[in-house]
Order: C-alpha cells, then structure tokens, then sequence
C-alpha cells in the first residue's frame, strides 16, 4: 500500500474514533405539519448544539398522501395530530425505534410497538362565555346537549382532525351509542353551521353568536398574546370538562421514524431530542402545550387555565386517558355517523 | 414507408397528451379501487351540499365577474372619460390578489370594524368576482380594440340601433375571447378551497381535501374529483368550440380603428367613480390595509426569510417557464407546419385538463403517479420532490402557453409558411428569424400569464413542496390560518407587488390591438 494512502486511512480511522461530533453530523430530514415559524427555531438550536443539519418540509396539508407516495423521502414524521402519525404506523410508513430512552417515557407517551411517540398534549376543552354563563357550568361534555344549551354551541367543522380525534376518544371512552347521541345533540344545539377555526369560536362568543364552543386549550394564551385577540380571551374562560368524570380529552402531537433507513440513528436522536426537556420546555413555553414530562413546568397561559374549577391546580387536570391506537380505528364509525345527521351543514 | 423522421412529430405529440392525461388517469384508477362504499353511497346528503353550494358559487361567481369584466372592457374600450389611462391598466390590477387573499383581509378588515363581517356564499361570490374579473376584461378589451371600425359603420349604415350593434354585430365577434376568459373564471372557482374554507361554506374542493387529508380516503377524494371533473370537462369541450370560432375570425384585416367617445362631464364623471368603486374593495381597500398591517410589523420583518421565498417563489415560476414554453413551442409549431397532424390538434383540450383540476386534486394525481411509478427511472424522478413540484406547475403553465402560441400561430396565418418556403427559410432558422419575432406578442403574454398564475400558486406547492423551498403563497396561507395578518401583510405585499408588475405588462400588451402583429 502506497504510504499516503495508509496515512490517510489511518488518520480517517482517527477522526472517526475521537471525534464524536464530527461522526454524529448526519443529516435528518423532517416531514411535519407542524407551522415552521413554531419548529424552525428548535431545529436550529438542535443543529447549532449537534452538528446535525436538520432539513425539514412543512406540509400543511396532505401530510400521509406524501408520505404514502414518497415513504422514503423523509427520516422523521412529525404531526401535530397523532392520529396522522398512528394512520402512517397502519399503512406500514413508519419503523419502530430504538432507544432505551424514548423506552423509558411513560407507556401513555409511546406506542406500543414503538413506532411513535407523543411529544406533547393539550386539552380539547371548553371556551365559556365570561358574561352570559355561571360559574361551574358546563361540568361535563354532555351538559351541551341538553335543552339548556340549544343554539348557544360553537364547534369548527366536524371532519376537522382535531374534531374527529375527540370524537374517535369518545367513541373509544364512552362507546358507539354514547358517541352518537352525544354527536345527534351536539348538532341539534349549535348556535350555527360549523366552519371558522377554534379562535374564530371564541370571536363569536365575544360577538354574542353563541355561548360555548369546543378548543384546544393553547388557544387562550395565544389570544391573550394579542392585542386585535385579547378581546375575545378576555371574554371567555376555559373549562376542563368531566373533570369529576372520565376526565377531559386530549389532542396529541406526535413523532415517529418513517421507513427510511439511511439516517435511522440521526433521526432517533432527533426523536430523543423532542422527548427531552430542552424541546419540551421549548413546545410548553411557545405553543403553551403540556409537556410529556409532568415534571416540567407549564407556562403562565397553561398553568392560568381552569382557575375558576375545583380540583384543577396549577392548569394540571385530569385526562381521560384513550390509546392513539385505541381511538383511530373508530374513525370510520364516527364518519358515518358525522355524515348521517349532516353535522357541517 | 414509415421512417423515424414521419414518426417522431407522432410521438412527441402523443407522449405530450399522455403526460397531460396522467393525473387523470391515476385519479380514475385511485377512485375505482375503493373497495368499500362510494362518496356518495355514504354520504348523499354531505355530497349533495357541497356540489350545490360548489355549483352555486361557480355559477354566481362566474356571472360576476362576466359582468365586470365584460362592462369594464366596453367602459375603457368605448368611452373617453376622466382618468382613463389609468383605470385601464388598474382594472387589471386585482389579478395580483388571490382570493383567499382578499377574503382573509376583508375579515380582517372587519375585525377592526372597517367594513361589515363577510360571510357565507355571498361573501365567496363576490371574493371571486372581484378578484377572477380581469381574467374576463383583459381578452374581452383585447377582442374590442381588435374589432375594426368598419364593422359599426356597417351596422349603422344597415340601420341598427346600438342595443342591436351591440348584440348582433359586436357581442358575437368577442364571444369566444368573453367565453374563455367565463371558463377559465369557473374553473378557478370550482377549484377553489381557500376561499370556501375562510367562509365556511362547503364545496367539492372542501370535501376532497377531507376525504383525502382527514378521513384518509382517498378513493373518496378521487371520486368527488372525478366530479369536480365534470364541469371543467364540460368547460373545455366548450372552450374548444369557441376556440374554433375564434380561429375563423382574423381581426387584422384591414383594420381601421374606432376612437372611442368622450363623455360630456357627468356621465363621464360617474363612470370613474363607478370604476373607481368597483377597485375599491378589490385593490385599493386590501393594499391600503396590507400597508397598514406592513407598518405596524415593521420591525418584525424577517428580510433575508423574504429574500429566499421571493427566490423561491419566483426561481420555480422562472423555471417551470423556461421549461414549458419551448415545449409548447415545438408542439405549436408541429402543429402550424404540418397538415398531417391536424388529429393531434386534440392536444389542446387535453393539455387544459390539468388546468381545469384544483390544484389539490393536480397533487393528489401526482402523488398518485408517484406511488403507482416503476421502480428505475421514472420512479427516482417522481420521487424527486423538486421534480414532482415542477411537473405540478409545468401542468398548470402548460395550456396558458399552448393556447398562447396557437393563437399566434392562427393570426400568423397560412400564407407565411408558403413565402418562407419561396424564400428557402425552414426549419429551426425559420423558427429563430420569423416565428419568434411575429410572435412576440404572444411568448410575452403566456410569460406573464404563467407568471402570475404560479406566483400565487397555493395547493400543489403546499402538499408536494421540495425540502427546505420557501414560498410566499406558504408563508401567507400559514400565518392567515393562524390569524396573523399583520405578520403576513409583507409578504402578500410583495407577490402583490411581482404580480402587479407582470399584470401591468400583460395589460399593456392585451391593450395592443391583434393588428399590431402585421
């Protein structure tokens, strides 16, 4: 061997020994529905104190026919609604990882078969109207359907994926029946056709349209962080509901890694990474969602919401607790009944 | 005897129309391998809304802008009155907001109680007749400037009042140019999703981006495509009617123009206001308000993110047009020279299919085709994510330079052909020193058209988008979803700054009467 080549083998055998940084810069590419102002700033700290380069693509619609059409073009998937994520493990898109620390989370964070975890939560609660409706009331998802409550519901559409998810939870927790007289009076009390998005509800409590309206609860801080919106915030508290029941839903965000298989050990620490305390605190602090770790702190927003309930300190609450897995194979049940009493029109 | 140079102009046109057919065809396959119940099996009553509300807003829609646009041609065409120069070339201004646009500044507008809350269909109506109307006045002026004087003296001459010249003499003659500015309006409607959403009336559009990105189903969203085929369908053996009407009228024969009528003072004052009225809501309202919004966000202004969206936007709108007018330009010329492949002039309602699909479903076909691809060349290309994009808009910018080229092509008439075969010019050189000068015209205006249509381009950039691009349209559509209109105003500002820019040009040139090419 000629003796520049052995020399240069050997000193890219010594890079490759002592240089741990310098092996772990690989790059991860990233397919998410998440908003990039919301992500871009985490994955550039991820690359500044990694070496890794994150490379991302934010999908805001369409996410699993892409990945269904090009299951290989990306490492990670990140969805800000599990059930995306759950529908990509079904349809084979997704690996199962391997970590002794995302093994360690919490089972109600990961998949069974470890094909995704949760990264973080929130709430699908209630907005109430400050003005036109006691204290204490409603107490549980079902109050809504009662005669009090005709034409004073507010919800966006029904095949929204943040409303089919509480209702696939629903029809998990409670059972199809339940399910569907919940949903057959829920539409029979709204104040009108579904449509605009969860901050567009609370807008109409504030404009006197109607008096409740289901959200998600980052929703509140992110009003209250705006001048033109505070207006609205302000005229509404949040309600956790059946917190003396079952306990109230959740909408989920999660990760997992996609089938392709070059850059699986960069996209598991990646996936290590959204799991720790730096993204969490990050994903708590900026998007007001709770984080996978309760050991973690809330912030303002989250931590003043349910003030006025009992039982609930802090923003803490009681969760009803239902499988990703557990809810989604509800979903065509739910659509069926969606479309049977025409609940967006 | 068959040979390769009688089969290659064959097959370079028939690959054209299977590449235009594609989408379709995946879309079909996807919709027919449902192994459960059909869209409207399972929900009639959902389907049966939203092709009502659908057919209902493309047909108010449509008549608006019909409407305006017919009325603001024949004010400019006609008439001489105050602020004139300007109001021709402002009219065509609304091009630069897309509707969505326009229906997020309106609510914003009323939020901060400057104008009643729009909502429901007639808000969607009147969002896309304000905003789709140039596409109406701009071929509709085009036609008018065209139409010689002598037509009008003739029908006066035969004693007709102007109701009846109107009607009888000039209507027809400018009904292919009205008729396919009409289609192309109902088109963009019936495509629409951004619009519908922000008021919150159902639609097809609505439906299939449910099916498809909620419910998962995607041989849902491809049979209510298959649907929502239907009507451009319809619209494009339509426009190939009035295609070959418009073939058999050459306005550049012995052209005399007609001045149009100064106004005495009031009725002239009106009709500026009437115009100026009709920019209003159109233009002056949402530019005022993006400034505004601008100004209060100024030092927020992310200027290097700026920079590479405007790159991004504009470099893939730059190269789907590098691409699709050479092409377009082959295929026009393989058409204009050789008789024998006049069957192959099907190419052209073909190649408006993909145009009359709404770009979600345009991507849904792709991605479709993507998946169902071979393994080897074909499939290392479409799983391209920048390729896979660039097909996207080369589909929609496709027919806009096609029907361009064709047109020049048909004004250009039969009798060139035979003096560059007396003078011995064929062939590329011919292409290089005669067609392209004579058809500058038109190389521009489907330039321009591409242009701004794929800089405002939401859904197939959105879902088939390459790693790490950045657009504005993206970067608009997100913060409007998450009410930050403040935060978006500086983006919309600049597409509808490069969108003016291109429909300032583009209404110079339609305001060009055809004879200027002899």
């Amino acid at each position: 061997m000629h003796p520049l080549h052995l020399l240069s083998a050997l000193a890219m055998l010594s890079l490759a020994v002592v240089s741990p940084q310098l092996q772990a810069a690989d790059t991860v590419r990233v397919i998410t529905d998440r908003t990039e102002t919301h992500l871009a700033p985490l994955f550039r700290y991820y690359q500044e104190t990694t070496g890794d380069t994150v490379q991302a693509v934010y999908v805001g619609k369409g996410l699993l026919a892409r990945l269904q059409a090009q299951p290989t073009e990306a490492d990670l998937l990140i969805s800000s609604t599990a059930e995306v994520v759950e529908a990509a493990r079904t349809e084979g898109l997704l690996q199962a990882w391997n970590s002794p620390a995302l093994a360690a989370l919490p089972a109600r964070f990961r998949d069974a078969d470890r094909a995704y975890i949760i990264t973080s939560y929130r709430a699908r609660g209630l907005f109430v109207s400050k003005e036109r409706v006691p204290v204490g009331q409603p107490q549980r998802y079902e109050d809504l359907i009662t005669p009090a409550w005709k034409g004073r519901v507010l919800i966006r559409a029904g095949t929204h994926p943040y409303n089919l998810s509480l209702f696939c939870q629903m029809a998990e927790a409670w059972g199809l029946p339940r399910t569907e007289a919940f949903i057959t009076g829920l539409k029979a009390n709204l104040a009108r056709t579904p449509k605009a998005n969860d901050r567009g509800q609370v807008e109409a409590i504030f404009q006197g349209v109607g008096d409740v309206s289901f959200g998600n609860s980052y929703y509140m801080g992110m009003m209250l962080a705006r001048d033109d919106q505070r207006p609205w915030g302000q005229a509404v508290r949040y309600v956790f509901p059946d917190q003396d029941g079952e306990g109230t839903f959740v909408m989920r965000a999660a990760a997992g890694l996609t089938t392709a298989t070059a850059n699986t050990a960069a996209a598991t620490r990646l996936l290590e990474f959204l799991a720790g305390d730096v993204a969490q605190i990050y994903l708590a602090n900026t998007l007001g969602e709770y984080p996978i770790n309760d050991k973690l702190p809330l912030s303002d927003s989250a931590r003043s919401l349910g003030q006025e309930q009992p039982g609930i300190s802090d923003g803490r609450f009681k969760i009803c607790e239902v499988a990703v897995r557990d809810s989604t194979k509800h979903l065509a049940a739910i659509t069926a009944i969606l479309t049977k009493v025409n609940f967006n029109q | 005897v068959i040979s390769l140079r009688s089969i290659w102009p064959h097959a370079v046109l028939a690959m054209a129309c299977g590449l235009c057919l594609l989408p379709i065809v995946a879309i079909a396959v996807t919709a027919l391998s449902g192994d459960g119940e059909t869209i409207w099996q399972a929900a009639p009553e959902l389907f049966r809304g939203q092709c009502w509300s659908s057919t209902l807003v493309a047909f108010w829609g449509s008549l608006g802008a019909l409407i305006l646009g017919l009325g603001a041609a024949l004010a400019v065409t006609d008439a001489q009155f105050p602020g004139r120069p300007i109001l021709s070339v402002a009219l065509s201004l609304p091009l630069a907001i897309p509707g969505w646009l326009l229906g997020a500044i309106w609510i914003g507008a009323a939020r901060q109680g400057l104008v009643p809350a729009p909502q429901g269909i007639g808000a969607a109506v009147l969002v896309h007749a304000l905003t789709l109307y140039p596409w109406v006045y701009l071929p509709t002026r085009a036609a008018l400037s065209g139409q010689s004087a002598q037509y009008r003296d003739l029908a006066r001459s035969l004693g007709l009042g102007p109701w009846r010249r109107f009607f009888q003499v000039r209507l027809p003659l400018i009904a292919p140019a009205l008729g396919m500015g009409a289609l192309f309006v109902l088109v963009q409607i019936l495509g629409d999703l951004g619009t519908a959403e922000l008021f919150g009336i159902p639609s097809l559009s609505g439906g299939i981006h449910d099916a498809a990105f909620s419910l998962w189903r995607r041989d849902w969203a491809a049979q209510t495509s298959l649907v929502t085929l239907l009507p451009p369908l319809l619209a494009v053996a339509l426009f190939a009617w009035l295609w070959r009407r418009a073939a058999w009228h050459n306005p550049s024969n012995r052209f005399a123009a007609a001045a149009p009528r100064r106004l005495s003072p009031l009725p002239g004052t009106l009709l500026t206001v009437g115009l100026t009225a009709l920019l209003l809501p159109a233009l002056l309202l949402p530019l005022a308000l993006l400034l505004w919004w601008a100004w209060l966000s100024l030092g927020s202004w992310p200027l290097s993110g700026l920079a590479s969206m405007t790159w991004g936007s504009l470099g893939l709108a730059l190269a789907a047009l590098l691409l699709v007018l050479p092409t377009a330009l082959l295929l026009t010329t393989l058409l204009a020279r050789r008789p024998a492949l006049a069957r192959w002039r099907v190419l052209l309602p073909i190649a408006a299919l993909p145009f009359a699909l709404p770009g979600a479903i345009l991507a849904l076909g792709l991605l479709a085709a993507a998946s169902a691809a071979p393994e080897g060349l074909a499939r290392s290309l479409l799983s391209n994510s920048p390729g896979l994009l660039l097909i996207g808009l080369c589909a929609l910018a496709f027919p806009l330079a096609l029907f361009s080229l064709r047109l020049g092509f048909i004004q250009l008439g039969p009798e060139l052909g035979d003096l560059c075969r007396c003078c011995r010019i064929t062939g590329l050189r011919r292409t290089w020193r005669v067609d392209m000068p004579l058809l500058g015209r038109q190389i521009g205006a489907a330039s321009l058209l591409i242009l701004i249509t794929l800089l405002k381009e939401l859904p197939v950039t959105m879902i088939v988008q390459p790693f790490g691009h950045q657009a504005l349209s993206l970067r608009i559509y997100s913060f409007a979803g998450m009410d930050l209109l403040e935060e978006s105003a500086i983006y919309a500002l600049v597409i509808v700054f490069l969108v003016a820019i291109a429909a300032w040009r583009l209404d110079r040139l339609c305001a060009e009467a055809p004879h200027a090419a002899d």
